[in-house]
């Protein structure tokens, strides 16, 4: 963020930060990494037969093309030099044929390969999503967001683009350069010799050229990424940065990232254009040998014009790819860095709450016994939030849990709900481990509504529903009514149809709370998992949330990390936990009589009149 | 295309060294041509001819290596100082937007502008520009030569190229249109990745993995179907434009060859006349490609101009600039505002008065007005002239990045920077010397701010105190951590005028509590004006003077016990959280 030297502390930091960076750019360089290619391979295998069909086109292609010359060659040979008219019609004429072949073949070839890349592609977007959605809630922690979208889109794009402009006509050029060297070499093998007596020169070229792109290549990803996530985060807290009219600051800012960007560009380029020149010169170089060599035997009549004409045209056509081969080496490592980035990515084996053993349901309406048995977690090793927990919740109890901020309230409902594991103990429902219940079969029976929740752009509709095949228009309006979120259905003439933003952003955020307490009571789950919102909200409000509450709990079994007093006054049982562990529990009355910590609690409350909420 | 004016010298000189290249390049053939027909000639001379233009085009060859390379090197970074500076123009613009702006539309929408369309016309300019260019060149003084030689051949040669325009422009709508069909999509699938990785949380306990990824794949297939249409607009375009250039040859091959035999025109005119077909060719093959990557760019900018052509309200600043009186002390005084949103009147004739060094709260249900209020101080609400006077002068008179830099904000919704914790906090400073935060005082200062938002205790803590890296890439923040961070940078900044619009809300009242508090004899030292809305009356019972706002109206102004007194709104609000505890 800043230019700022750092201090030795955050100095120390960047540096090791950087370093990994380093590592893992390091691997950017490569343009064909044979691991790499396979599994790209992997992805088309099931388009196998149009790559197949695009494969077998290509010789054809080349021979078509490469016919030409030569036809080239037996017209001025055979008639033009020594004026025979009769059969140049005929020439004409399969000339003509060989360019109609030649197009016809690369056009398919070139929609079958994009076509299956394009399929494969797709399918490995799609495959990198479900992954990623699939990952556990400590590697979302990690990762920025705008990383993993861009591993979705444009590092995908960049694989694309090695289909339509890489890979596959990579292989169309080796073949053609091999057909071109045969045909000239048959031809006539001492000019041939001639003409490419300069092309070692380009192997030279070409090691260096490629030593210097893939430094570039490596810095110019670096600064793209920096680029993107200032961006992404900056975009995102905009109005921060107006609010304390800070837009020059980061605009300056910006700027350097910017430039830094563009400086890294202008190294490739240059290297670029060089060998773009070079092999355009070497061409050029191979006329003259050509010339010089060639004239003296035509002089000499050991030569004809033909084969010269025909070995400058080859010549153009060896040349061409080569010279191409910047912009197509460009695309490759783009192709491997993103390649890479993504499988990188899919490999990432962090699954969100796996299943243990072949798993077994849960009887279908059975009072839920919870229970938590020596549980420990630490979301970094050193730092232990929890600290073997045991703690036991009948069918049907409502269980508050208080304490401060840090004792480990929220870590508690987030195991529950495996959105994290625990690094010991387990947790048990109805007497089975969580591990080995089926997947899916936790969270609908358990229900998890959080402290901010979260609402999806869409529909009031598709908010409350969120899928569940059993939520009706009437059941959602229900639902919405019971937890006092019915006058966002009557404001509005759409009603359930009425739209919502991105993340909500156009309902409040005592609208939005309600929003999610319809919808946990649509999906209407055996326990219910609440992280009660410290946020105030107005009077009004206040009360229907807290109406909502009431109308949640009801029959269920409900752990709730209670703030509000009416909350916790209306459990069975206290949950006071304190630095990682159940300080106390009882009922109100038994805990004020233990004179403890929350009897504390109270008293502090107690003495801030019109405060209604106790952490 | 003003934005482009800069480049233009570099474009042009691109340009120059390009047709440098070409005039060189097409020097060979013509080299070609005298050494063939030397030889026919079987003269004794020939040899010395040939080996003269052998060296002659060795030599040109080098030349024109080291031209081509500067011609390349210049237009290609023409290009990107196009994106450069065109991203750098967009994001200022973006950081003028009003917050309306973000609330329609998505921050993967905007990226995907900046990154993805930028980037196509950055291709049109780079890769573009050089091609057109070239193309040109290559033709006009390929044409000229040819005719040299044989008017007759080069007509009938040249007669397929008017097909090449007629086809190319039968393309180039549908290149267009779906070029920005699939830019759209792709737009719209960044939206749906972001929003679904920001949710994934409510995704994974709601088990709602399957049913976005079914949506995610209807966008996916989507997207494919679009992107397949494009392959199929750009596929036929190559093959055409090959065939018909291809036709040239074939034209001279036959014609040319009659004209040879009938003693007509000379070998090596011949050989020099295919070879500048030849010449030719490569241009007309990159026609098809340049024409995909012209609409794609055009596609690309048209989506960029959007933002771009976007009118600033903000831009104000940038006009008025002009040094103009300080603004006094922290007084607040407002006079008839009225706001309408969205066709609501939430501020009807409000007038208030504050003066310096006070701190009023402002109290009332939601939709009052109350968050209005506060936006129309800070600026991202347009209000009319004559109604807001900061320190005596007329709001809407004021540059806005000066009114915020005299109006400080910590809004309920704190947003943290992905950096350190101090970094966040003395983000809002603006003296150049307050950003070394490093410094012994600086650092201080820092501690100081940190320590009247109530961080102490979470500073301590935390792995690295003020040094850890908190927002995306680091620490993730509760929700009251992250409000106290944001109070701190309010703080840090020591604006004049502090708005806390319900800052604390995410903050358990007790906390609150000792935050007031401390913070009490702070603003009252510098004498700062203070606004703060919440909705905890234990809040604001404190304040000099409370507010209350009913419908866009002050319905009740007093201090705690007076209002208490008045049996009004805030009465009732008051016994409503008294039943509530």
């Amino acid at each position: 963020m800043t230019n700022a030297p750092p201090s030795a502390k955050t100095g120390a930091r960047t540096s090791a930060k950087t370093s990994a960076t380093a590592a893992s750019e390091d691997l950017l360089g490569k343009a064909l990494d044979r691991t790499l290619l396979r599994r790209i391979f992997s992805c088309v295998w099931p388009y196998k037969r149009l790559l197949l069909a695009a494969l077998l086109l290509l010789p054809a292609a080349s021979a078509f093309e490469l016919a030409q010359p030569y036809l080239l060659k037996k017209a001025i040979d055979e008639h033009i030099s020594i004026g025979r008219l009769p059969g140049l019609d005929r020439l004409g004429l399969l000339y003509l044929l060989m360019l109609v072949g030649q197009y016809g073949t690369g056009f398919l070839h070139l929609t079958f390969t994009q076509i299956a890349g394009q399929r494969a592609m797709n399918d490995l977007r799609a495959r990198v999503y479900g992954h990623t959605m699939a990952l556990t809630q400590a590697f979302f922690d990690r990762t920025p967001i705008g990383r993993l979208m861009t591993r979705m889109t444009s590092d995908i794009e960049s694989l694309t683009e090695m289909f339509s402009s890489g890979l596959v006509s990579l292989a169309g050029d080796a073949i053609k350069l091999t057909f071109i060297l045969i045909a000239i070499f048959s031809l006539d093998w001492r000019l041939a010799l001639f003409s490419m007596v300069s092309a070692p020169l380009l192997f030279g070229v070409a090691a260096i050229f490629r030593r210097i792109v893939r430094e570039a290549f490596r810095d110019i990803r670096t600064k793209l990424a920096r680029m993107n996530s200032f961006l992404q985060e900056h975009l995102s807290g905009m109005k921060v940065v107006q609010a304390f009219a800070q837009e020059s600051l980061v605009a300056d800012r910006f700027e350097v990232i910017n430039r830094d960007y563009r400086q890294a560009n202008a190294r490739a380029i240059g290297a670029d254009a060089a060998l773009y020149s070079i092999v355009e010169a070497v061409g050029s170089f191979a006329v003259a040998g050509l010339l010089w060599h060639g004239g003296a035997r035509i002089h000499g009549g050991t030569l004809t014009f033909g084969v010269l004409v025909a070995f400058i045209e080859y010549l153009s056509k060896f040349f061409a790819p080569i010279r191409d081969l910047s912009t197509k080496y460009t695309v490759m490592q783009q192709a491997m860095a993103a390649a890479e980035r993504v499988f990188a990515l899919l490999d990432t084996h962090e699954p969100d709450a796996p299943t243990t053993t072949a798993a077994r349901g849960l009887p279908a309406s059975s009072p839920f016994h919870v229970e938590l048995d020596h549980v420990s977690f630490a979301y970094r090793a050193d730092n232990p939030v929890m600290k073997s927990v045991s703690l036991g919740i009948r069918p049907g109890e409502t269980v508050a849990i208080v304490g401060s901020s840090g004792a480990g309230k929220s870590t508690l409902v987030r195991l529950l709900c495996r959105l994290y594991e625990p690094t010991a103990g387990r947790l048990l429902l109805s007497g089975r481990d969580i591990r080995t219940l089926p997947p899916g079969e936790l969270r609908r029976r358990v229900v998890m509504v959080a402290q901010d929740p979260f609402l999806f752009s869409g529909t009031i509709a598709s908010n409350i529903g969120l899928g569940a095949q059993a939520a009706t228009p009437a059941r959602m309006t229900d639902a919405a009514v019971r937890v006092g979120a019915g006058h966002l259905l009557t404001r509005n003439p759409e009603g359930l149809d009425a739209s919502v933003g991105e993340r909500g952003n156009n309902f409040s955020a005592g609208e939005r709370q309600l929003l999610s307490f319809a919808r946990a009571l649509c999906r209407d789950p055996e326990i219910l998992v609440l992280d009660e919102a410290t946020a105030s909200v107005d009077p009004e409000t206040e009360r229907l949330i807290e109406r909502g509450i009431v109308e949640l709990m009801r029959g269920r079994t409900s752990i709730v990390i209670a703030h509000r007093f009416s909350t916790i006054a209306r459990a069975d049982r206290i949950v006071v936990m304190n630095d990682g562990q159940v300080a106390e529990e009882g009922t109100h009355d038994q805990l004020l009589t233990k004179d403890g910590v929350y009897a504390h609690l109270h008293r502090l409350q107690g003495a801030g009149t019109g405060a209604n909420t106790l952490s | 295309m003003a934005r482009m004016r800069p480049e233009l010298p570099r474009l042009a000189a691109g340009a120059l060294f390009l047709g440098i290249t070409n005039a060189l390049g097409m020097a060979i053939p013509w080299l070609l041509r005298g050494a063939i027909d030397a030889l026919t000639t079987h003269a004794a001379a020939a040899l010395a001819q040939v080996t003269r233009a052998a060296l002659f085009i060795l030599a040109l060859a080098a030349a024109q290596a080291v031209i081509r390379t500067a011609s390349r090197v210049v237009i290609f970074n023409a290009g990107r100082n196009i994106e450069y500076s065109l991203r750098r123009e967009l994001f200022n613009r973006l950081t003028l937007q009003p917050p309306s702006f973000y609330q329609t539309q998505t921050v993967g929408d905007v990226m995907s502008r900046l990154t993805n369309d930028l980037g196509a016309v950055r291709m049109l300019f780079g890769p573009g520009v050089l091609n057109i260019v070239n193309t040109a060149i290559v033709y006009g003084t390929g044409v000229c030569l040819l005719w040299s030689m044989s008017p007759r051949l080069t007509t009938v040669a040249l007669l397929p190229f008017p097909l090449i325009v007629l086809f190319g422009r039968l393309s180039t709508r549908r290149l267009y249109r779906t070029s920005r069909d699939v830019q759209d999509q792709l737009g719209t699938m960044s939206t749906t990745i972001v929003e679904d990785l920001a949710g994934i949380a409510t995704l994974h306990t709601y088990g709602l993995e399957s049913l976005r990824r079914e949506r995610f794949d209807a966008l996916n297939t989507e997207y494919f179907g679009r992107s397949l249409r494009l392959v199929r607009a750009r596929g036929l375009l190559m093959p055409v434009f090959a065939l018909i250039a291809g036709g040239g040859t074939l034209i001279v091959l036959w014609m040319g060859g009659r004209e040879v035999i009938a003693g007509r025109m000379s070998v090596g005119t011949l050989v020099a006349f295919n070879a500048y077909l030849v010449y030719l060719s490569w241009p007309t093959l990159a026609l098809g490609w340049v024409m995909a990557l012209w609409q794609r760019g055009i596609a690309g900018w048209v989506r960029v101009r959007e933002i771009l052509d976007r009118e600033a309200p903000a831009d104000r600043d940038d006009k008025r600039e002009a040094p103009g009186p300080a603004i006094g002390s922290g007084a607040l005084r407002i006079r008839n505002l009225s706001v309408e949103r969205g066709g609501r009147q939430v501020l009807d004739q409000v007038s208030l008065d504050i003066a310096p060094g006070q701190t009023v709260a402002i109290a009332g249900r939601t939709g009052s007005g109350k968050s209005t209020l506060l936006d129309a101080l800070l600026g991202f609400v347009a209000v009319p002239p004559g109604t807001i006077f900061i320190g005596g002068r007329d709001a809407a008179q004021i540059p806005l990045r000066r009114l915020r830099r005299f109006v400080g904000y910590a809004p309920q919704e704190a947003f943290l920077f992905s950096a350190t914790v101090a970094e966040n906090i003395a983000f809002g400073k603006h003296d150049a010397a307050d950003h070394d935060i490093h410094g012994v005082a600086a650092e201080k200062a820092i501690r100081a701010a940190a320590d009247t938002a109530g961080l102490a205790r979470d500073l301590a803590v935390l792995p690295d105190g003020l040094d850890t890296l908190v927002g995306e890439r680091g620490i993730t923040l509760s929700g009251g951590q992250r409000q106290r961070v944001a109070l701190a940078r309010a703080l840090y900044a020591d604006p004049q005028v502090l708005i806390l619009d319900d800052s604390l809300s995410a903050v358990d009242a007790e906390t609150e509590r000792d935050i007031l508090a401390r913070l009490a004899p702070v603003l009252r030292a510098r004498q700062r004006t203070t606004l703060m809305v919440s909705h905890r009356v234990a809040a604001v019972r404190n304040a000099d003077r409370i507010i209350v706002m009913d419908g866009g109206r002050v319905a009740e102004v007093g201090t705690h016990d007076q209002l208490l007194a008045a049996c009004g709104v805030y009465a009732s609000i008051y016994e409503e959280q008294g039943a509530a505890a």
